[in-house]
């Protein structure tokens, strides 16, 4: 195929306008660097009463068709509302249970939908994925933990890590190699109850996530989400979504990485000179604003095409946004600190909230160097 | 949702997808340069003239332009139909360049409407080829301080002028400059002193001297005036207002406003035609595509093209742009443009291994040494019409709203 040639489009409907203004209202009025530092401070790392706000807009369900309680929009809007998040650095278990409710959505559990996606959309269940393991992995098919059939259900084996907002979650669905491929099973509140989860420490302290053993849980026959290839095809899914929400978000907080370090130098003068009239400290940020446009164009096209399959062009635009996207929020992050000088090695100065978040984002679902390669094995 | 392109438009894409494919001059013996700033001889610019005379003669350049003056007096949608199809077609490109599309637009926006009727339809035919008179040997960048002196004779009704210009693209081949001059050395600061002209070149006085590039080629001049007198009426607009309209033209030439005639003005080579290249190649023994590093290069080049490509698509949809900076997208064309001819042509060369020290007319180059001539080439983009650099501190100062640099 001549990748040259592709057909690019990029999808903007009426509904996404006004979600970008009531969004962007939202998050300046409510997500402050302020506030983000205060709740990096606390257990949950997120703020329950603006949880409700977020499902009163709608948002918790957002791409979530209409029957099961939700907006019944699409993946452009999902980038959106991610985008404006990472800008505003608001903290949530939006991303988790966002990819959770994609996992269900794209299953054929009919049961699974109709218990769960009313809650989440409503606010009442946080949710999330138990997908990574302690093995280092990012292939998302690369499982060891093991399902084995009991006369009830199934007996759990194996270990996992970086489940986000483990310690916030009412439902995490978790993968396990059952005959010997991965299936998803889903852990509710009594199942999580079993199992001690540990708390991760991070380089993002203002994420959340969790390392468990499985070892032991019963689970009843219901609790299997999918196995076969109906797991194949949930889990390029939620993978690929993911992809394309962490571009968005780490595109979002590039632009407040910018915008935090362009005011700066506009006030600061060294040698006597405003230090944003140096092209040592100008040119780079141009770089970087020049890297996130690239990332945008990326997303918002990967979103307009997104279906969710592997091997085609919505894998190979969803990568290619994460790839770019990587670039854009490390270069935007590390010019914010090191354009603060001094100041940005200090706690107190917000720059290095937006380089950690931009580094989570990068880590999180297979890093720059991972995607290249795949993207090399798919279109070479 | 984007807008179907309504049925009449198809019907015309594809009258002009077949026009092309069946008036397509064939190829020459010789080979032809990628962009205008690139023609180096005489029979490159024959050939390149007569085809872009014969795509006027179609109807298929200067579309949006007023009829009354030689265009189509169409909507622009048609021209750009006419622009995309020559690009995929891979058609020869339009030579008259500074005319269609920087002199042309100007004349039309500030110009007489006499000087509008004796100037367009000939830039459209490619009778009348234009070049641009602004930089200057010592005053590059520094464009507010150029130094060719026009003074106004009372008594003939001329100015005479005096001073040197450089990177005269087309020089030899042209009829007329667009000329910035000053006009008033004593003006209160340096832009107040300039005045535009549309200056005639085949005058005593005038000398095209040819430069060699590095490339090898000629192409460019130095264009040096010794009392060269060209009448008063040559001047657009108004004694002063040089910068002014200097800026209009700069506007058109770092693409960030329409009004252009159109057609292609380079012959642009891209991500897929380096990864053909790149597949019947081999270094140290081994398919170069084996190699993890230069795969891995490869896609940075494949992701860069196609997030350039889709800029134009997301322009479309204002909630998609960082409002902040929505005006500021057009600004990142030239910059990214010329950057990504540099990323490109310099992967391709090195992937070539050591046949990357071959040049462009040994026999033995990989892909005629196409790759290693466009290294080169790449750096005219990088320079002209305002450095990388400078086109930096642009953006800096009208996008990212930080303090001036000088």
């Amino acid at each position: 195929m001549n990748f040259s040639e592709a057909p690019l489009r990029i999808d903007c409907s009426e509904e996404l306008g006004m979600l970008t203004d009531a969004a962007t209202s939202y998050l300046r009025d409510n997500s402050s660097v302020e506030r983000a530092r205060e709740l990096a401070e606390t257990e949950t790392g997120f703020d329950s009463e603006q949880w409700q706000a977020l499902a009163e807009m709608g948002w918790l369900g957002l791409a979530t068709p209409e029957e099961f309680g939700g907006s019944g929009l699409g993946y452009p809007e999902l980038a959106k509302v991610t985008e404006l998040m990472g800008r505003y650095l608001f903290s949530s278990p939006f991303f988790a249970t966002t990819l959770a409710s994609q996992a269900l959505i794209a299953s054929n559990n009919e049961d699974a939908k109709m218990q769960w996606l009313p809650e989440i959309s409503s606010g009442a269940a946080i949710a999330t994925l138990a997908l990574m393991e302690p093995h280092n992995s990012w292939e998302i098919g690369d499982v060891r933990a093991t399902a084995e059939a009991t006369a009830t259900g199934f007996k759990l084996t194996g270990e996992k890590q970086f489940v986000i907002d483990g310690q916030n979650a009412h439902l995490v669905i978790a993968s396990a190699l059952f005959n010997g491929n991965p299936a998803l099973f889903l852990l509710d509140a009594d199942h999580l109850g079993q199992i001690e989860q540990r708390a991760e420490s991070l380089t993002h302290h203002a994420r959340r996530s969790t390392r468990f053993t499985l070892d032991g849980l019963e689970l009843p026959k219901s609790a299997k989400l999918a196995d076969g290839a109906d797991a194949q095809k949930i889990l390029g899914h939620v993978s690929s979504l993911a992809w394309l929400l962490l571009a968005a978000d780490s595109a979002g907080t590039a632009n407040g990485a910018i915008d935090l370090t362009a005011e700066y130098t506009r006030v600061r003068k060294q040698f006597g000179k405003y230090i944003g009239s140096y092209q040592a400290i100008s040119h780079p940020l141009v770089e970087s604003a020049i890297l996130v446009e690239d990332t945008l164009s990326l997303v918002y096209h990967a979103a307009s095409i997104f279906d969710g399959s592997l091997k085609g062009e919505s894998e190979i635009a969803a990568r290619m946004a994460k790839t770019r996207s990587e670039e854009a929020v490390n270069l935007a992050g590390a010019r914010a600190i090191q354009s603060h000088g001094g100041m940005g090695f200090t706690w107190e100065c917000h720059a290095h909230l937006y380089f950690k978040r931009g580094q989570w984002n990068s880590l999180s679902f297979g890093d720059a160097i991972h995607q290249r390669r795949h993207l090399a094995d798919l279109m070479l | 949702m984007p807008k179907a392109e309504s049925a009449e438009l198809q019907q015309f894409r594809s009258e002009v997808a077949n026009w092309l494919q069946e008036n397509r001059p064939p190829l020459p013996d010789f080979p032809l340069p990628q962009s205008f700033t690139e023609v180096g001889n005489n029979d490159q610019f024959e050939y390149l003239r007569d085809w872009q005379q014969k795509v006027y003669e179609a109807g298929y350049l200067g579309m949006a332009w007023p009829a009354e003056y030689g265009g189509g007096g169409k909507p622009q949608e048609y021209q750009d139909i006419v622009n995309q199809e020559m690009v995929k077609a891979r058609t020869p490109l339009m030579v008259n360049a500074v005319g269609l599309s920087w002199a042309g637009p100007t004349i039309l926006t500030h110009g007489t409407e006499e000087q509008k009727k004796k100037y367009i339809r000939p830039i459209l035919s490619a009778e009348e080829i234009w070049c641009q008179g602004f930089s200057e040997p010592d005053h590059g960048s520094d464009l507010g301080n150029v130094q060719t002196k026009a003074v106004k004779d009372e008594s003939t009704d001329e100015y005479v002028l005096n001073g040197r210009k450089i990177w005269t693209t087309l020089g030899e081949q042209a009829k007329h400059m667009i000329l910035l001059a000053r006009t008033n050395p004593d003006a209160p600061n340096k832009y107040a002193g300039l005045s535009f002209f549309l200056a005639p070149m085949n005058v005593d006085g005038v000398e095209v001297l040819p430069i060699k590039k590095i490339t090898h080629e000629y192409g460019f001049n130095e264009t040096v005036f010794t009392n060269a007198r060209i009448q008063a009426d040559s001047l657009m607009g108004k004694e002063g207002e040089g910068w002014f309209i200097a800026m209009t033209v700069l506007t058109f030439e770092r693409g960030v406003t329409g009004g252009q005639a159109g057609g292609n003005l380079m012959e642009i080579k891209n991500v897929n035609d380096v990864y053909e290249v790149a597949k019947g190649l081999f270094r140290d023994g081994r398919p170069a595509l084996d190699d993890p590093s230069l795969r891995s290069q490869l896609i940075d080049l494949f992701i860069t093209e196609r997030a350039h490509r889709l800029h134009n698509k997301r322009m479309d949809h204002a909630p998609l742009l960082v409002p902040e900076r929505a005006a500021g997208m057009g600004l990142f064309n030239k910059l990214v443009m010329s950057e990504d001819r540099h990323k490109l042509a310099e992967f391709a060369v090195r992937m070539q291994g050591n046949a990357a020290a071959l040049y462009a007319d040994d026999t033995d180059a990989v892909a005629g040494g196409l790759w290693q001539h466009a290294r080169l080439a790449a750096f005219a983009g990088s320079i002209g019409g305002g450095t990388t650099e400078v086109q930096r501190n642009i953006i800096a100062e009208r996008v990212l709203g930080l303090p001036k640099s000088r």
